[in-house]
Parts: C-alpha cells; structure tokens; sequence
C-alpha cells in the first residue's frame, strides 16, 4: 500500500533467519552449509563435512583428467578424499580434453 | 651454399634489430622445458629456436610414425628414429648453436619432477588428458616457482579465435579451448593445433622477457 514500508516482514524474515558476517547465504540455525567458489568464480553451496573427492565426482568430473587447486594450491590426488572443503574454499578444477 | 655454415656471429647480427638487444638477451638465459614433441611439442621448440631461445630441453620416449606427418615437424627421413634425435636434427639445421638436452623417456608421476628440475619453464605438450593432468599436478607441487604453460582443446576446425591463453594459477597458464577433445569425426589437423603451439610459444617468450600476464 502506498505510504507503508515493508519494515514488518523485514523483521519477520530476520527471526528465522540469519547472515553471516560477510557470508552471501542465508543460514537456517541448525541447518549447516558451507560456500565454495568453484571453477570461473561460480559460487556452491554444498554440505558441510564434504571431501573433495565426492564433491569432483558428484559435479560429474572424470579424476583422471583434472587437476584441482584450492586456495592457490595444487591437491595431489592422494589426498582427495581426505581433503576437507570449508566455508569460503576457492576453488579451481581445471579439466583437461585429449589432443596435441 | 652447400655444407654452408653460417657463424655464431653471422647469426647473431641478423637476430631482427627491431627488437632490442635485451630482448635477446633475455631469451638466451631462458632454460625451456618441452613434454612432449608431437604436434605442440614440435611446433612450439622449432618457433623457440627460430626466436633465439638457446636451451632447450626435449622429453618424448617415442618414435615419429607416419601418422604423424599430419601435423608435427617431421618429415619421411624421420620415419621410425626417436622424435627427440629428429627434432634435434631439426633445431640444429635452423641454428647449430643451440644447447639441446634429449630425454627419451616416458613421463610420469613418478619422474617428472626430477626430469624437469634444471627447466625454468616447462611447456605441456602431450596428447592424453590423464598425461596432462598428471604433469600439471607433479609439477606444480614439487616446482610451485617453475612456470608451466598447458596446453588442452585443439581438435578439429572449429574456430580459430575459440583458442586463447588463460592464466589459472600464478605460475600456471593453460593454451586452447579447454573443450575440443579428440573424438569420433573430430581429428587433429595441423593449423588449429599450430594455433594452440603458437599460443605457447609466445606465452614462454612473453615469460622470458618477464611478462606474467596473458
């Protein structure tokens, strides 16, 4: 209605919901999610307690034919289903094609 | 000029003056590392070697087969000796005063860092996927200060402005289209991968000459 703000559902929103400091999702309490930027900056939310292993193989990635950075690094396949990704990771997962 | 062979100084004063003396310079203290002498691999060593990079270093455990000839730097004399002894043959018919280093081996997790350890900048040019993500992961962990120039999507004949350079990491960057494999009706043919080559070459020079940006 013109003249009204919208002040009454703002709060309403806000005692069931919660944003974290400088965080962009909107989290249930109780409910966990992590944020990850993955490949050309692309934000995820996934479960928290994921292992990069499962979260390559879930996006449909071949193991074999990639390669992952996360924050800067290089991760040696050796460790992708120990690796723990957490709220904020950055990651880049390079997929490499054949020819050359 | 039959058996003519032109001198250090000969060579030297034809180097293209437009350029600066320390441009040359420059490309002569650089130590490149080639994975691979196939279509990439033979392409970007003979434009280093045309370019005045002097210390090259050839990794490649095969032989030049005839299927080849579609697209590498070989020719039927080649047929059946080690790409690594062709190539040099090669590099040293443009200039002779090349210092060529030849591994003819096969590449793998397990040896790649200790091949590679006297090259600053090493040049990714193999034709497996699994190969290309094996050297990328050995090499940027053992070596996070060496530079690794990739190469991946060259395929067919699609367009030619869909190959580009991207740098991914700080010593890290990645040549073609990142998605035209190999496949069914879908070849290699000698122009497309030349672009993809040349990509690399000029992301080395660039490196050599201490430019970080693609």
């Amino acid at each position: 209605m013109k003249g009204y703000t919208t002040t009454g559902v703002v709060f309403f929103h806000a005692a069931f919901l919660h944003q974290d400091e400088g965080a962009a999702v909107w989290r249930r309490p109780g409910r966990e999610v992590v944020r990850v930027i993955c490949v050309n900056g692309r934000d995820m939310e996934i479960e928290s307690g994921k292992v990069l292993k499962d979260f390559l193989l879930e996006q449909g990635f071949t193991i074999g034919r990639i390669a992952v950075e996360c924050n800067g690094e290089i991760v040696p396949k050796a460790v992708y289903d120990k690796h723990l990704l957490k709220d904020g990771d950055k990651l880049e997962v390079v997929n490499f094609v054949g020819g050359g | 000029m039959e058996g003519y062979i032109p001198s250090k100084e000969e060579f030297s004063n034809v180097m293209d003056a437009r350029f600066t003396p320390e441009v040359y310079e420059r490309l002569k203290a650089g130590r490149v590392g080639i994975a691979g002498l196939g279509g990439l691999g033979s392409h970007v060593a003979v434009m280093l070697a045309r370019s005045g990079v002097e210390h090259l270093h050839l990794v490649d455990f095969d032989k030049v087969d005839l299927s080849n000839l579609n697209r590498q730097e070989y020719r039927i004399s080649h047929l059946g000796r080690y790409k690594t002894e062709a190539l040099r043959e090669q590099l040293l018919e443009i200039n002779p005063y090349l210092d060529i280093t030849l591994d003819c081996q096969l590449v793998t997790e397990d040896n790649a860092a200790e091949l590679f350890k006297d090259d600053d900048i090493i040049c990714e040019a193999f034709d497996k996927a699994e190969n290309k993500a094996m050297l990328a992961e050995a090499l940027l962990s053992a070596w996070p200060g060496k530079k690794l120039v990739s190469g991946s999507g060259m395929a067919g004949f699609e367009s030619s402005n869909d190959i580009k350079t991207r740098r991914i990491m700080k010593n890290w960057y990645m040549c073609g289209d990142e998605k035209t494999d190999i496949a069914d009706g879908i070849g290699l043919m000698a122009a497309r991968v030349s672009i993809c080559a040349g990509h690399q070459a000029n992301m080395v020079i660039r490196l050599l000459q201490g430019l970080e940006e693609v």
